[in-house]
């Protein structure tokens, strides 16, 4: 009997790719989602070693909390011998001095300019999810209606030492 | 006994033995694998499996710990599978290989199926879930590479719910049918090896896994196929 299961398969981000508007690396971008899009149970997780926790960073009260980050569900994490590989979820990282969100980019981008296709490892993976989601609403969906597919997932991870 | 005495791990009790082979498994945590991507284009390259493909998984290479990451420093460190590696699968590695016990120890452990030498009912690999703690049904494969013509190394992964850092030399060139052959989602009921679907290669020479065997230490053990 056949059985579907998860992969987990990471690359190490680029700083390089922080600000990126057109040329390779948006091609590249698309490249990954259309070779990416039709597997199945797959996640590609993005690496950026520059991200660490904010010391500033504190749990929201019960009231507080809203419905950024992971929800209620933990974050996957994944153990190397003397690190660990941390998810992050949405509006987690923060980007500029003194913000207080729950982990720091470790570098800051400016927002003034919002045509930017990437900004920052975040910004590389949301781009990803969004080439994703247009070509299932408009290029793909009619290909594997009915069918039980779970699809590409793409995520961000920070690393930690243990 | 005097605190000064020292005694060879060997005449230590086999309980006590045991308990330091069993210590030295790798915890029931998802681990992280480093794995270098190149090109093999030499001319011997010849696996009947992999027609669209001829990337191989190699030594990684990696930073020391706390060493600010940029692309042109890694690549400009030499490829090793063990100097700065953080890879879970080195932390049980040598348990393959030192002796005839630690063998039993890990796969015992890992409940391999060439030790089983039967498959996993659903019922049965839910009672080791919770008694033993792992996340996912015991699938581990193992894989041997030559790191010279005599030396042997054994790796141990989950593919379930493992985490495999690829490092493609060009990352916009990455053979994604390397990853589809690799890491398949389509698998066999738990307890099958999978071996067959990975292929690993060290930069100085190519070394093929050695599908449904399990690691030999002599006449003392015969292997056992799942």
């Amino acid at each position: 009997m056949l059985k579907v299961s998860v992969r987990h398969t990471a690359l190490e981000y680029d700083p390089a790719w922080d600000e990126v508007s057109r040329g390779p690396v948006c091609e590249f971008i698309a490249d990954i989602v259309w070779k990416t899009s039709v597997t199945g149970s797959f996640s590609l997780w993005l690496i950026d070693y520059r991200i660490k926790r904010n010391s500033r960073y504190r749990e929201p009260t019960a009231e507080g909390q809203t419905k950024d980050g992971l929800g209620d569900r933990p974050p996957k994490i994944f153990y190397a011998s003397d690190r660990r590989f941390v998810e992050l979820g949405n509006q987690q990282i923060g980007n500029w001095a003194g913000h207080s969100r729950m982990w720091d980019a470790g570098y800051e981008l400016s927002d003034e300019d919002p045509c930017f296709f990437v900004n920052g490892a975040d910004g590389f993976v949301q781009a990803l999810r969004d080439k994703l989601d247009d070509r299932w609403n408009y290029e793909e969906h009619y290909w594997y209606d009915g069918m039980d597919v779970d699809w590409v997932a793409y995520g961000l991870l920070a690393c930690e030492p243990l | 006994m005097a605190a000064a005495e020292f005694h060879f791990f060997p005449v230590l009790p086999w309980e006590l033995r045991e308990m330091i082979w069993k210590l030295s498994v790798r915890p029931p945590l998802p681990g992280a694998h480093l794995f270098r991507v190149y090109n093999d284009s030499s001319p011997n390259h010849n696996n009947p499996d992999h027609e669209t493909s001829n990337s191989r998984l190699a030594a990684p290479q990696c930073l020391p710990r706390n060493t600010r990451f940029s692309p042109a420093a890694r690549a400009a460190l030499p490829t090793s599978w063990t100097p700065n590696n953080p890879s879970t699968y080195l932390i049980d590695s040598g348990l393959w290989s030192a002796c005839k016990k630690s063998l039993l120890v890990i796969e015992k452990e890992f409940q391999t199926p060439a030790r089983r030498q039967k498959l996993w009912s659903p019922a049965e690999a839910e009672s080791l879930r919770r008694k033993r703690g792992r996340f996912t049904l015991p699938e581990t494969a193992t894989y041997m590479v030559s790191d010279d013509s005599r030396r042997r190394r054994y790796f141990t992964v989950f593919p379930d719910q493992d985490l495999f850092i690829l490092q493609p030399r060009d990352i916009t060139a990455l053979n994604w049918n390397l990853v589809w052959d690799s890491f398949p989602i389509y698998s066999l009921d738990a307890g099958v090896w999978r071996q067959e679907h990975w292929d690993w290669i060290q930069p100085w020479g190519p070394a093929r896994c050695v599908e449904g065997k399990r690691p030999s230490h002599g006449p003392g053990i015969r292997p056992r196929v799942g």
